[in-house]
């Protein structure tokens, strides 16, 4: 699969329901593509100058395509809606009873950069120790993450292909996103909705740390804003 | 019908109502014709250049803000100047009177009005060309705010010319679609029931119908948009005081964006089943179910629009039913692919050129179908969501309705429009170099798409993470680019056909429906002295009984006009 390796813990409802459809419409498309191949070689006019106006089997029956076709369909509602409602429905509450207290980022898009505010050292906003970050967003291995994300002037989108992460960034609303990255490393964001000339150029990344180094990540920072102030 | 009568005879017109201001069905058939054609070659060079500059951006064909340009005019003009006139404009004005056994459109003063407001709008779109700060560069979907304000593109002139010339074709499309939806009920000929109408006939009016049941919301929409843009409104733009939602332009254009998705999805399967019967000498499997699935599809695409929203910020709850109305939209259209698949099977093929243009365009749709799928499933569709694999998605899709369902349908009825045959071989050798150079091109944009490749990126080459994929990126330019220019051959074959094709014959297919029993090109007002009478289905082929002789029976003959009629 050229799909990205998946970092996040809820990544693989993306995945399977990926891999499940596609292999079943693959077959899907496999049958009738044989199908047709049969009729174009059998039904040519030389191999078979006389038509059968009137045909008979099961094959005819379209009611038994209907049905099978409906099974198939719930199948994959009953799949996606159920990955939609342990990923993007996931309440704030359920999930910190699930992964312990999040790391809430406030993030805000721009033509054509991100900006990450943190809490800081007291975990409120709005208070002496928050600081924001231009396009680094930098997080801890195995928390929660929760993004509540806006855009200063345009439509934007913040996709993260390892974190399983998109969802657009609306001027005048805040959307949400969360994740757990289970692995510690540097991975990219982009942006996925057309948002003028530099668009493509909106690239940022997301640095998953150790817990450790988190820690002191988050303390040098801290001291460096402290050393500012005084 | 004394009134007819009268008319057959009326004076000969002048050169200007022949072909300029004419109100002649098969003449405006044939300027939507070109005018959509003219169109398809200029988005498509328009392909070539972003795809070039795709290719090779080092040599900076273009600018970011014209490659955003560029990629926003493809997708309008292709849509919107494209498959409009021509899978309405040209396909219901040429067959509609022809097939109902009418001698012209039911208000041929409102059809011509049609065509020359079409013109006006091509004008408008096209001057937007000319103006400073060039076309309008916010994506074929114009999503506010990035279209409401001329600060985030830096283009101004450009989004009023989109969207005055955009109200302009709605207008041209409203007033050829009255036609299209009056004539089929009120001038069909003597023994035409609803249920004898070609399947055609019947796929434009469902279109039809479609189209001005949704397009309302949009022409608001598009002036709420110059009003913001413009005036100072806030529909779209937030205020100081948070008055205004971008969301509700893309609810706006969504609500008629599915059902046009279908508009002109429709005529194109109608071609694909006027031709497979003909070629594979026998009835249409399944008329009736068709018709019902397409009514249903129709119905339930004005309930599907926010699958284009699962991750716009839309309460994720809705997105739920959403996916669900779009997953069930598999059911009616498996049964119509099925149904052709079966009008196929048990048949004698004759392998002409349109039936190859309607085969491939068959072939395409499925994958085109199949992998919708995939992005109607609201939790697979955060991965794959505005990236490749989408236009991948809808480029099967609409490929095979507009491209080449229409090349179908000019070697189909080319005989009705200038009494000639195209060539067999040249369209024979584009039909397969089409479907061979589109697959090549749009297949590795499904993994491109699972491999991250966001859409309207003006250059991949700095982002690390996707360069694993660069070399298929490149090859599918290259690949477009071949797939662009063998268009040329359609082009030389239409001109050099039109001028010097081989003569034809009224019935050249051996098809069954009515346009085939008037001469090649039928004149003015279609039937001369005669008037068709219906007495059969419309895909008579193969019968039980034959009475001429032929492997097929015609759906009417033509009777001569006494006094009394």
């Amino acid at each position: 699969m050229p799909i990205m390796p998946d970092i996040s813990t809820h990544g693989w409802w993306l995945d399977w329901s990926l891999l499940i459809i596609s292999m079943v419409t693959l077959m899907v498309a496999i049958l009738s593509f044989t199908l047709i191949i049969l009729a174009l070689v059998n039904f040519r006019q030389s191999k078979n100058p006389t038509p059968t106006r009137h045909m008979s089997g099961w094959i005819t029956r379209l009611v038994i395509l209907d049905i099978s076709m409906i099974i198939f369909d719930i199948i994959i509602a009953v799949f996606s809606t159920w990955g939609w409602a342990e990923t993007i429905l996931k309440s704030e509450e359920s999930l910190e009873a699930k992964h312990g207290e999040a790391l809430t980022v406030n993030v805000t898009g721009r033509q054509f950069f991100w900006a990450f505010d943190y809490a800081g050292e007291d975990k409120a906003f709005g208070t002496a120790d928050d600081f924001t970050l231009g396009n680094d967003l930098v997080v801890e291995k195995d928390r929660l993450v929760v993004l509540n994300m806006t855009s200063g002037d345009t439509i934007h989108s913040f996709f993260v292909p390892h974190l399983r992460v998109k969802y657009d960034v609306i001027p005048g609303r805040t959307t949400r996103v969360w994740f757990v990255p289970k692995e510690a490393g540097e991975y990219p964001v982009l942006c996925t909705e057309l948002c003028g000339l530099g668009h493509y150029k909106m690239l940022s990344n997301v640095r998953v740390l150790e817990p450790d180094d988190f820690d002191s990540w988050l303390d040098s920072r801290t001291v460096t804003l402290s050393a500012g102030g005084q | 019908m004394a009134a007819h009568a009268a008319a057959v005879h009326h004076a000969e017109m002048g050169w200007i109502r022949t072909y300029i201001f004419s109100t002649d069905h098969k003449m405006i058939a044939k300027q939507y014709l070109l005018n959509g054609l003219f169109f398809a070659l200029f988005g498509g060079i328009i392909a070539l250049v972003f795809r070039s500059h795709l290719a090779m951006p080092e040599q900076e064909l273009l600018d970011p803000a014209r490659y955003n340009a560029y990629v926003t005019m493809h997708g309008t003009l292709m849509i919107f100047w494209v498959a409009m006139p021509i899978l309405l404009g040209f396909f219901g004005n040429l067959t509609i009177p022809l097939m109902i056994g009418a001698r012209d459109m039911a208000f041929p003063l409102l059809n011509m009005m049609s065509y020359w407001t079409f013109f006006i709008s091509s004008v408008v779109i096209m001057a937007s060309f000319f103006v400073p700060g060039g076309p309008f560069a916010g994506g074929w979907t114009a999503y506010a705010p990035l279209s409401a304000n001329s600060e985030l593109t830096g283009v101004n002139w450009g989004i009023n010319l989109w969207a005055i010339g955009l109200a302009l074709e709605f207008t041209a499309v409203l007033m050829g679609g009255i036609n299209f939806i009056v004539t089929p009920f009120v001038l069909r000929a003597r023994g035409m029931s609803l249920m004898r109408l070609p399947i055609i006939v019947w796929m434009v009016v469902i279109a039809s119908l479609l189209f001005m049941m949704s397009v309302g919301p949009l022409i608001a929409g598009t002036f709420m948009l110059l009003f913001d843009k413009n005036v100072g409104t806030h529909f779209y733009l937030v205020s100081a005081d948070k008055i205004g939602d971008p969301l509700l332009w893309q609810h706006l254009f969504w609500f008629f964006g599915h059902p046009e998705v279908y508009v002109i999805l429709i005529p194109g399967l109608g071609v694909i089943s006027e031709i497979f019967p003909a070629a594979a000498r026998k009835p249409l499997h399944g008329y009736k179910h068709i018709i019902f699935w397409t009514i249903f599809a129709g119905l339930l695409s004005f309930m599907v629009w926010a699958h284009h929203m699962f991750v716009a910020g839309l309460n994720p709850l809705a997105a739920v039913g959403f996916s669900i109305t779009t997953i069930i939209i598999s059911v009616p259209f498996l049964v119509i692919v099925v149904a052709m698949g079966l009008t196929l099977w048990g048949g004698s093929l004759r392998f002409n050129a349109a039936f190859l243009y309607a085969f491939f365009a068959y072939v395409i749709f499925i994958v085109g179908g199949l992998t919708g799928l995939q992005l109607g499933a609201t939790v697979a569709d955060i991965q794959l969501h505005e990236t490749y694999f989408v236009v991948a998605h809808f480029h099967y899709v609409i490929f095979a309705s507009v491209i080449l369902a229409t090349f179908a349908a000019v070697q189909w009825w080319f005989p009705k429009m200038f009494g000639r045959l195209m060539h067999e071989g040249v369209a024979k050798v584009h039909a397969i170099s089409t479907f061979l150079l589109f697959n090549i091109v749009f297949t590795p944009m499904f993994i491109l798409g699972f491999a991250g490749y966001t859409r309207r990126y003006a250059s991949y080459d700095h982002i690390p993470l996707l360069q694993g994929y660069a070399w298929l990126n490149d090859f599918v330019s290259i690949a477009g680019v071949l797939l662009i220019l063998v268009q040329f051959l359609f082009v030389f074959n239409f001109f050099y056909s039109m001028i010097a094709g081989k003569r034809a014959t009224a019935n050249p297919w051996e098809a069954t429906t009515l346009e085939w029993s008037a001469p090649s090109p039928p004149p003015h007002l279609n039937w001369g002295d005669t008037i068709p009478v219906v007495e059969r289905d419309p895909y008579e082929y193969a019968p039980e009984v034959p009475e001429n002789g032929a492997d097929y029976e015609p759906q009417g003959r033509l009777m001569t006009l006494t006094a009394r009629d």
